[in-house]
């Protein structure tokens, strides 16, 4: 007795011979060929297999339960074969004959495909469908879903792409395809090399006949390209779910990151200060994970499609994705320019002290962002690397006075030359704002003290913003303005503030502290600063000298140290710590060697 | 020559196939295997799956619709029903089937 299997076909269940069977599987997935470019495919599909179902249904008979070859030949000659039914004007021509002779006979094993499995799903049938595909059991494939859940919500994720690009096996030649040949290594890369040998004989085919059937000769070469594109489409997907991969971890780490960083209080804290509110900040982050996430996820879900063959496309699902990614970058784009149009505007808050003082040197010095902490009793101010915002060259932290926040930041004092008869102290107060007014009224709030008498200024190293206000740029820059022969001295208490002063001797900002300073006509000039000043002429002397000489007389090399190397037309000349080492060119003749 | 016959005349019913669906279903709604007992009388119809391609598209162009009703011995049938347009078109074919007719047989005649 023959083997019997039972199938599904439109609902009712049939016991049919395994050689039946066969048969029959294979005319389904031959019809199924020829509609899958169709739009209505699977419904002119669905209700085929319905008449089927209905002719088979009168073959059976309580004393005649199985389906027998006959009965499916039977079918198959009232239905006819499929390159008959096709309708001329939904589906294109079949002109080339090769594909009818192919489909005339069903033989060959039915290509597998991935669909969803809706007789076995648990959520969408996605791993019942993947357990199919790889011919392993759905237990496993559910448990490794379940377990990857709690990696990053990975499988999650994979889920949700696999549940929309996988189509449901809606028909029984879908069913059929679902669970033909399992794929695996082996089929895959048979598979592969049948599609590279079939782009060689279809090439030399063309080739061949090229001559002959000059109409034919386009659709031979659409055929070997088309064979092409399909093992290029394959890598390409491989890539595609690649990248999307990456794009989508890096999205997903960013959320994780944001989120985890949403618990910490400096973060909350930055978010306050810089968005214009709170809803501006979910809108840029939200509208930014979408504008990121969605390209990602179409990338995978075009390289999965690619990959294993899903010829299925959801047109709602791309407008879905291109409306949901317009939304996102509306959103982000909204958020991004209202809060860029609050730092549009700078303007200057100007306070300018001209000192008259008789002493001989004139001292500016810092009081200590230390001492000023304590005074002003600003507390929790953190410094750790989170908490502090660098913003170009400038440093801001957030603290706390009386339980309110403030914003503290580090001014930048110069020094330049006036020409003027006294000392003058300018303070600058800057911000940012959607308007200049607004600028200024920002500018005016910061809080700054300075003390000064006749020997010199003390300036806080510190300035900072309360009363809850906006970070938007707020800076104070300090200038002494001292005039032609007057004598400064830079306390070494400056080194957090003081920013490039101009020099004669061109020495960094920190070299020129502890020292005393006198101006000239344009810089100033040190007056105590001997041993430095030497070293560093020295050193400049040293970098402007030619230690590589390239000439037509040859090259010449020296060092700081006396050694030196020439190479000219007679001879190479090693001159080290006095030894030398002369090497002469020999007689023309014997150049070769 | 015989398969060139056969080709012309499958292309003939082709060709009608759709004004005599939209006629059977004009005395009457029905589902396809209904259509085809039908079509199969006149010998209109050799192979049965030529119907559901047509069906699907003449639905998908408005002229048909259809609904679904359960089945005592089977699937659940999906009963066709001219719509307006689809009454429209039939009218308009028929004109011309006469005409084609008219001509057709004028020209054999000769």
């Amino acid at each position: 007795m023959n083997k019997t299997v039972t199938i599904n076909i439109s609902g009712i269940i049939f016991h049919i011979d395994e050689d039946a069977y066969d048969k029959l599987s294979k005319y389904l997935s031959t019809i199924k060929g020829y509609f899958t470019s169709n739009e209505s495919g699977s419904e002119i599909i669905a209700d085929i297999e319905a008449r089927i179902a209905e002719l088979l249904q009168a073959k059976v008979t309580p004393f005649k339960q199985v389906v027998l070859m006959a009965d499916v030949d039977e079918v198959i000659n009232a239905l006819g074969k499929p390159e008959e039914f096709v309708d001329g004007e939904t589906t294109n021509n079949t002109s080339s004959s090769s594909t009818q002779s192919e489909s005339a006979n069903y033989t060959g094993p039915i290509k597998k495909r991935m669909f969803r499995d809706p007789d076995e799903k648990a959520i969408g049938g996605v791993c019942s469908g993947v357990a199919h595909y790889f011919d392993i059991d759905v237990v496993w494939i559910r448990l490794a879903t379940f377990l990857l859940i709690f990696f990053g919500g990975i499988s999650l994720w994979v889920y949700i792409v696999l549940w929309i690009v996988i189509p449901e096996a809606k028909t029984t030649a879908d069913r059929l395809a679902m669970r033909g040949e399992p794929v695996n290594i082996d089929n895959i890369s048979r598979s592969f090399k049948d599609e590279m040998e079939g782009v060689k004989n279809r090439m030399n085919d063309g080739f061949k006949n090229a001559g002959h059937h000059g109409r034919n000769g386009l659709d031979r070469l659409a055929m070997i390209l088309g064979g092409f594109f399909r093992v290029i489409g394959r890598l390409l997907g491989a890539f595609l779910i690649f990248i999307g991969f990456m794009i989508m971890f890096g999205v997903l780490s960013t959320v994780f990151g944001f989120s985890i960083a949403g618990e910490s209080a400096e973060f909350n804290d930055w978010i306050n200060i810089i968005f214009i509110d709170r809803s501006h900040y979910w809108l840029a982050f939200v509208g930014g994970i979408i504008v990121f996430a969605v390209p990602a996820f179409m990338i995978l879900y075009g390289g999965i499609k690619l990959l294993f063959k899903i010829k299925y496309s959801n047109r709602w699902l791309n407008i879905g994705a291109g409306l949901l990614w317009l939304i996102g970058f509306i959103m982000a784009t909204y958020a991004g320019v209202k809060t860029a149009s609050d730092f549009s505007e700078t303007s200057k808050y100007k306070e300018s002290r001209t000192i008259i003082t008789s002493a001989e040197v004139f001292t500016i010095s810092a009081i200590s962002e230390e001492k000023l902490i304590s005074e002003l009793k600003i507390e929790e101010l953190r410094y750790d690397d989170h908490s502090e915002a660098h913003f170009g060259h400038d440093e801001y932290s957030i603290g706390e006075i009386n339980n309110k926040k403030v914003i503290v930041g580090f001014p930048e004092v110069r020094v330049i030359n006036t020409t003027g008869e006294n000392i003058e102290v300018i303070i600058n107060r800057k911000a940012r704002g959607k308007e200049k007014r607004l600028a200024y009224d920002r500018a005016k709030e910061i809080n700054y003290n300075y003390k000064f008498d006749s020997t010199g200024v003390m300036l806080d190293e510190i300035f900072y913003l309360d009363g809850d206000q906006k970070f938007r740029m707020q800076e104070i820059e300090i200038i002494v303005k001292v005039p032609k022969g007057k004598v400064i001295y830079l306390d070494k208490s400056l080194k957090n503030v003081i920013y490039d002063v101009d020099n004669v001797t061109n020495i960094y900002d920190l070299d020129m502290l502890g020292r005393r300073w006198t101006m000239n006509d344009k810089e100033l000039e040190c007056l105590d600063c001997d041993g430095l000043e030497k070293a560093n002429s020295e050193e400049f002397e040293h970098s402007h000298k030619d230690k590589v000489k390239i000439n037509e007389d040859g090259i010449e090399v020296n060092d700081r140290d006396g050694n030196h190397i020439t190479i000219d037309e007679k001879d190479v000349n090693i001159n080290s710590d006095n030894h030398e080492i002369k090497l002469k060119k020999k007689a023309k003749k014997n150049n070769d060697d | 020559m015989s398969v060139n016959s056969e080709n012309a005349k499958a292309q003939m019913r082709k060709g009608v196939l759709e004004l005599c669906i939209l006629s059977i279903l004009s005395q009457g709604d029905a589902y396809p295997t209904e259509i085809i007992e039908k079509l199969k009388e006149t010998k209109l119809v050799v192979v049965e799956g030529t119907l559901y391609p047509l069906l699907t598209r003449l639905k998908n162009t408005g002229l048909l619709t259809y609904r679904w009703e359960e089945s005592t011995s089977g699937p659940p049938r999906k009963y066709y029903k001219l719509t307006e347009i689809g009454v429209q078109y039939l009218k308009e074919l028929q004109v011309s089937w006469e005409d084609l007719v008219n001509a057709v047989n004028k020209t054999i005649i000769k």
